[in-house]
């Protein structure tokens, strides 16, 4: 098989043979850019969309003010430990929540993630219409923290919240590749669920059961 | 009450996923539960919801140009992801057969101990039994996408492209579950996917190897998009040391920037959906991950080398044309007897698998175009049913004598006035009788089985025309 690579991109290239040579320029990137109006109006859609995907959101006016937020949802989901993710905004966030067992997620073995009621991660990119986030999980630990607690916040800045999913929304997408970060990229919108018996939508199937998004105006 | 599903549709040993079927006679005895039909049109009402207050046939075209401009430069785009994708950690291993990419995928197995394998939904997987070669190896495959897991659990194959347990109603499920699980009696869906959960999350942790599928490659960054609704796919390639992405050699796109088209058509698509709840964009292998990528053929460039046929690559697995489609909703999935049901399945599988083995299939749809409207990549599905109608008589497609025979029996009777009439009359007499004593001949019965046909007019058109002047 070790000429397998060779096999197929022969087959390919002479599958090909009959275009060879036409010109196929590559098509333009299609703008998929809206104008949503000013950004506490796209904070309003975003809970909209969050909303009818059976996840939380609410618009804080800072860290500060997040951090309290963020402790009634956790009260009010009976949550004890929360495991953060290592980026700067969940962290401080963290820092700020008092009664709660809060680590650091990378410094726990990532199977030992799963005794954690809940995972705090921050977003790198909000897109508002479909009331969706962007988070980068760059190491072990990171990366199965959205799924292992049966609760997860995410929070992110008001300056990353976007209109529609388009390439400036996607910029840190791009971003992370083009440092050759490790680990996904992951966009998340809502709840985990399913449908899979005859359409009937179970929510926290093998992810959590309840998300709550906050945006931080001065984050 | 639970329908008897023992002896549905077992899962076969053939490597290419085919069972040998006989395709006209599973079509003849539809037997789709009334749950996939309303589960379909269900399907069908929510992508449309999710398709208002956007530019659809904008996205369509996008996405369709996309595609086209990604299979006719494939070569070079598959060279260039491999390097990319190499240079962020990953290993490309290449499969030019089904066989070959079963082969790579036990190869490291072995080298990296692997003796269970969590795997997120993957219809490559299915198309090359990945399942069954696993257990032949010694290695347990453990299903974790949610319908996935059902119909393992009932031995049975998918029966849709995304709702594999489309085919099961949850008193199904429940004893499905009460037999394998050992679990008490429950319908209640919640219920049943909280016994899956806490089976399943504990095959995670153990498991050495996880396998997840690929939605989209992008040739530019050598990083790879997985859609998932329930996490599973998450868990499958972030918890196991080693990560395998099983890949068909049409996943490419070009650029990243392309992919937001592909994000909002897919989910709207496949789940009615804006997006699906998780798109994992996979970026590189983290320190103490292996991560591998089996790029493989399977008879894909035969599609490719066809310019006929090559629009069928550009397929993103959606399931949208499985929807709509009159015949799919009437016989279900199984009737295909292969990995592919639906339009599309008729579609790829002559070629896939061999034209003697699905030759039959092309000849399975209505050709009403439902198909090709709803596509979210605009596959002109119908032309290409037709253009393989035409290569399966070429082939010597099992029927086509008969074919012959009617159509030349039909050309005798339109040659002359008198010989018409004689053949309409002596038809309308047969078609009364027939309709008599409940039988027709051939395919006429099997036709007639499930149909009410109509009654023929005591007085023809032309006898009451000449009557009426």
């Amino acid at each position: 098989m070790t000429d397998a690579r060779e096999r197929v991109l022969a087959a390919v290239s002479q599958a090909l043979a009959d275009v060879r040579g036409r010109e196929h320029p590559l098509p333009p990137v299609l703008d998929l850019a809206k104008d949503g109006g000013d950004r506490e109006a796209l904070a309003e859609r975003f809970a909209i969309e969050l909303t009818a995907l059976a996840g939380t959101c609410a618009l804080v006016a800072d860290n500060r003010a997040c951090a309290a937020a963020v402790g009634d949802f956790l009260r009010g989901r009976a949550v004890q430990s929360v495991a953060v993710q290592s980026r700067p905004l969940a962290q401080d966030i963290a820092s700020q929540l008092s009664g709660f067992d809060v680590t650091n997620a990378t410094a726990a073995d990532k199977t030992a993630l799963e005794s954690y009621d809940c995972s705090l991660l921050q977003a790198e990119s909000l897109l508002a219409d479909t009331g969706s986030a962007i988070v980068i999980a760059d190491n072990a630990s990171d990366r199965v923290l959205p799924y292992l607690p049966r609760t997860s916040v995410i929070v992110g800045g008001l300056s990353v919240l976007h209109a529609t999913m388009d390439v400036s929304s996607i910029a840190c997408i791009q971003q992370a590749a083009a440092r050759r970060a490790p680990g996904e990229a992951l966009i998340v919108a809502g709840p985990s669920r399913t449908a899979d018996i005859e359409k009937t939508l179970v929510l926290g199937a093998h992810g959590p059961q309840g998300l709550g998004v906050f945006i931080v105006k001065n984050a | 009450m639970a329908r008897d599903i023992s002896n549905a549709n077992r899962r076969s040993n053939d490597s290419e996923g085919l069972i040998a079927h006989d395709v006209a006679r599973a079509f003849q005895r539809p037997d789709a539960p009334q749950v996939l039909t309303q589960t379909l049109e269900h399907s069908v009402d929510n992508a449309h919801r999710a398709r208002e207050q956007i530019e659809w046939q904008a996205l369509r075209s996008a996405a369709h140009d996309i595609k086209a401009y990604a299979i006719e430069n494939l070569d070079s785009l598959l060279v260039e992801f491999e390097r990319q994708f190499a240079a962020r950690g990953g290993t490309v291993v290449w499969a030019q057969t089904a066989g070959e990419g079963v082969a790579q995928l036990l190869e490291i197995c072995r080298r990296h101990d692997v003796r269970s394998v969590v795997k997120g939904k993957s219809m490559l997987s299915e198309e090359l039994a990945v399942n069954e070669h696993l257990e032949s190896a010694g290695i347990e495959p453990v299903e974790t996408d949610l319908g996935e897991f059902i119909v393992q659990l009932a031995g049975q194959r998918p029966s849709h492209i995304v709702g594999p347990a489309l085919h099961l109603s949850r008193q199904d499920v429940g004893t499905i579950f009460q037999r394998r699980l050992g679990t008490e009696y429950t319908d209640d869906p919640e219920q049943l996917m909280t016994l899956a959960r806490v089976r399943l999350r504990k095959r995670y942790l153990e498991a050495g190897l996880g396998l997840t599928g690929v939605n989209f490659a992008v040739a530019e960054t050598g990083t790879i998009a997985v859609i998932e609704n329930e996490g599973n796919g998450g868990l499958s390639s972030s918890v196991p040391p080693v990560h395998v992405f099983l890949m068909g050699i049409e996943k490419i796109i070009p650029r990243l920037a392309d992919l937001p088209v592909f994000l909002q058509v897919l989910a709207r698509s496949a789940t009615g959906q804006k997006i699906e709840v998780y798109t994992h964009h996979f970026l590189g292998a983290e320190p103490g991950k292996t991560v591998y990528c089996i790029i493989v053929d399977a008879n894909r460039t035969k599609l490719l080398a066809d310019p006929q046929t090559r629009e069928s690559l550009y397929c993103i697995r959606c399931g949208a044309c499985l929807n709509v489609c009159p015949v799919y909703r009437r016989a279900g999935g199984f009737a295909y007897g292969g990995t592919y049901g639906g339009p599309i399945g008729a579609a790829i599988a002559p070629t896939l698998s061999g034209m003697d083995r699905a030759g039959e299939l092309p000849f399975v749809s209505t050709l009403c175009g439902a198909c090709r409207d709803e596509c979210p990549v605009k596959i002109d599905l119908p032309h290409q049913l037709v253009y393989l109608r035409h290569q399966a008589i070429l082939a010597g497609r099992p029927n086509s004598r008969a074919l012959e025979t009617g159509i030349a029996m039909w050309a005798r009777a339109m040659q002359t006035l008198s010989s018409y009439r004689r053949s309409v009359s002596w038809l309308r007499r047969a078609a009364a009788v027939g309709r008599a004593i409940g039988w027709y001949p051939g395919v006429l019965g099997a036709w007639a089985k499930f149909r009410t046909v109509p009654p023929v007019a005591r007085v023809s058109f032309k006898e009451w025309w000449e009557r009426r002047s």
